[in-house]
């Protein structure tokens, strides 16, 4: 659905985009991650069509950005960092332009609008001026606004940024639901690794201007680390039983297979080469010495460790 | 063209309600065509002699050449209240990049824009002007009991359907060049204002005898066809200027 292949962009002295790559397929949600001045809101311009590269080029859609700008725009929605709305006029005639300008059919355009009101909860006040909306409303009012004309592909930039954790979740769950039941591609650029992690089926960490990551969480946390982490809860009673925390300690460390191990209260943190060989030794090692265990739990990295662990790495490097 | 009467529309939906400039837009030409019928309607009452009327019009002090030049400033002035809001208010309030992602083309918007500026500055000055022309024949009518001397005169009816349009289609190609350059509505109206000097400059035109709006010799008739052509000239050049300017890709970057 979305093909980069190469595309470069400089501003005066400075590389914004450095001949970056990477596929998005239809139905998926993308995730976009870097730090703030990365250049992901220049990809998404040029993406959008309004900014040209300096080399290289994209297919939405099989549209070439360079030869069919126009059809491109027809088929894409971006919600930009701000909202982007009229706020003398009221929410009502916001969408009324933007569903005009994007050639909805005269008889479906107030069908269309009502729809999108009613859905993002903004019915009751449709007609105020926009200005006077909160700005969770505002945010919504824009993503109705991208959504006016169906489009195939959605660019979010920065979806959740200033709203409260009640609409950031309402949006986010909406989100969710644009790419299951209407297979829309969604291009979401975030530094809201949480936001990804929810979101997300594939995610390209961008840093300075390139890719230096691009995967499922799980092939990218593979990449990164090898092995898994478990996390065991102990009954709180061993040290009625005389058994101190370095003994367990040293009796976990001493199985093959444990790279690390932290023993903090009725918790004990591993890293292990692999938790489906090591683990069940661990066990049955912790029982026998007279320890009642509660639980173990293997633990993924989150998005957020793999996320700093690309950007330190990528610094390192430099 | 349909895409930009949505935007042409839109924006004057906008302007109407900012009492700031709908509310400058009127007074500006109000408040010149209440001082000029003020003044002829003074210059009648205490000129009870319409021969003395004549010399004092058309003569050394030139007050209805003057004032008919001064209907001349309303296309230069107008403009740069609406052009500001319509082009730079967009960047200010951040709504330009919805614009632009939009499926309509650079010409499209740049017309839209242009349009909102042209259609009310060119509404409102016509409509002075009229109630400016019947107030100072009524005046004539209330003071004398006839029309003394015939308003308006071929020059000014020239002035006012040549001049008038290509006055304002300059300064609004002018501030969509200005737009693209500054970041704030005041600094663009600053800017823009300065447009209005060389207009104001025609305004001592009579002073020096030239009043090239009153076609009575070849040296006026030269000179009124002379600044027909320049500013034929001007708004042609300022045309493809802004049109090269009024790109996406130049917008995007200066937000």
């Amino acid at each position: 659905m979305i093909e980069i292949k190469g595309l470069s962009k400089n501003f005066k002295n400075i590389k914004a985009l450095d001949n970056i790559s990477l596929t998005v397929n239809e139905g998926e949600v993308f995730g976009f991650l870097g730090p703030n001045g990365a250049g992901k809101t220049t990809t998404i311009r040029i993406l959008s069509c309004i900014l040209k590269p300096d080399a290289g080029t994209a297919l939405l859609d099989n549209y070439d950005i360079h030869e069919e700008p126009m059809k491109i725009r027809k088929l894409i929605g971006v919600l930009t960092e701000n909202p982007c709305i009229y706020e003398r006029l009221s929410g009502r005639y916001n969408l009324m332009f933007f569903g005009k300008l994007y050639d909805v059919p005269e008889d479906q355009i107030k069908q269309r609008v009502d729809e999108l009101l009613t859905m993002f909860d903004l019915q009751d006040r449709s007609n105020d001026k926009s200005g006077t909306y909160s700005k969770g409303m505002k945010k919504k009012l824009a993503i109705s606004r991208t959504m006016i004309h169906n489009p195939k592909i959605i660019f979010l930039d920065e979806p959740t940024t200033g709203l409260d954790p009640k609409a950031s979740k309402d949006l986010r769950d909406y989100i969710k639901k644009l790419s299951i039941k209407r297979k829309i591609t969604i291009f979401l650029s975030t530094h809201n690794l949480t936001e990804a992690e929810y979101l997300c089926d594939k995610i390209a960490v961008i840093n300075k201007g390139k890719i230096i990551a691009i995967g499922r969480p799980n092939e990218l946390s593979r990449m990164l680390w090898s092995g898994d982490r478990v996390e065991i809860t102990l009954i709180n009673d061993y040290k009625d039983k005389g058994i101190s925390q370095s003994e367990i300690h040293d009796m976990i460390s001493s199985i093959d297979g444990v790279n690390e191990c932290i023993v903090n209260d009725n918790k004990i943190h591993l890293s292990l080469e692999s938790a489906e060989k090591v683990n069940p030794i661990i066990i049955k090692k912790l029982i026998s010495s007279g320890i009642d265990i509660v639980q173990a739990k293997i633990e993924g990295h989150s998005l957020e460790d793999i996320y700093l662990s690309l950007i330190k790495e990528e610094s390192d490097k430099k | 063209m349909k895409k930009a009467i949505i935007i042409m529309k839109k924006d004057i939906k906008e302007i109407r309600t900012s009492f700031q400039i709908f509310g400058t837009m009127i007074a500006t030409p109000a408040l010149l065509t209440g001082i000029a019928l003020v003044t002829f309607g003074i210059l009648f009452a205490i000129i009870p002699n319409p021969i003395d009327l004549y010399s004092i019009l058309y003569g050394a002090g030139n007050i209805l050449p003057m004032y008919n030049l001064m209907f001349l400033i309303i296309p230069v002035v107008l403009p740069t209240y609406i052009a500001a809001d319509s082009f730079v208010g967009e960047k200010v309030r951040k709504t330009i990049e919805a614009l632009l992602v939009a499926p309509i083309s650079d010409n499209e918007l740049l017309l839209g824009k242009v349009l909102v500026s042209l259609i009310p500055t060119l509404l409102f000055s016509y409509l002075f002007i009229g109630v400016y022309i019947i107030g100072i024949n009524i005046l004539q009518l209330v003071n004398y009991g006839a029309i003394v001397f015939i308003f308006p005169d071929l020059g000014f009816i020239l002035g006012c359907l040549l001049h008038i349009p290509l006055l304002c289609i300059i300064t609004i190609e002018i501030m969509v060049i200005i737009s693209l350059k500054v970041k704030g509505i005041r600094e663009a109206q600053q800017i823009g204002g300065v447009v209005v000097i060389p207009v104001i400059s025609f305004m001592f035109l009579p002073f020096a005898g030239l009043n090239l709006y009153s076609l009575s010799n070849p040296l006026n008739i030269f000179l009124f066809t002379l600044i027909t052509l320049i500013f034929c000239l001007l708004a042609i050049s300022f045309y493809f200027l802004s049109l090269k300017v009024f790109k996406r890709s130049n917008i995007i970057v200066k937000i």
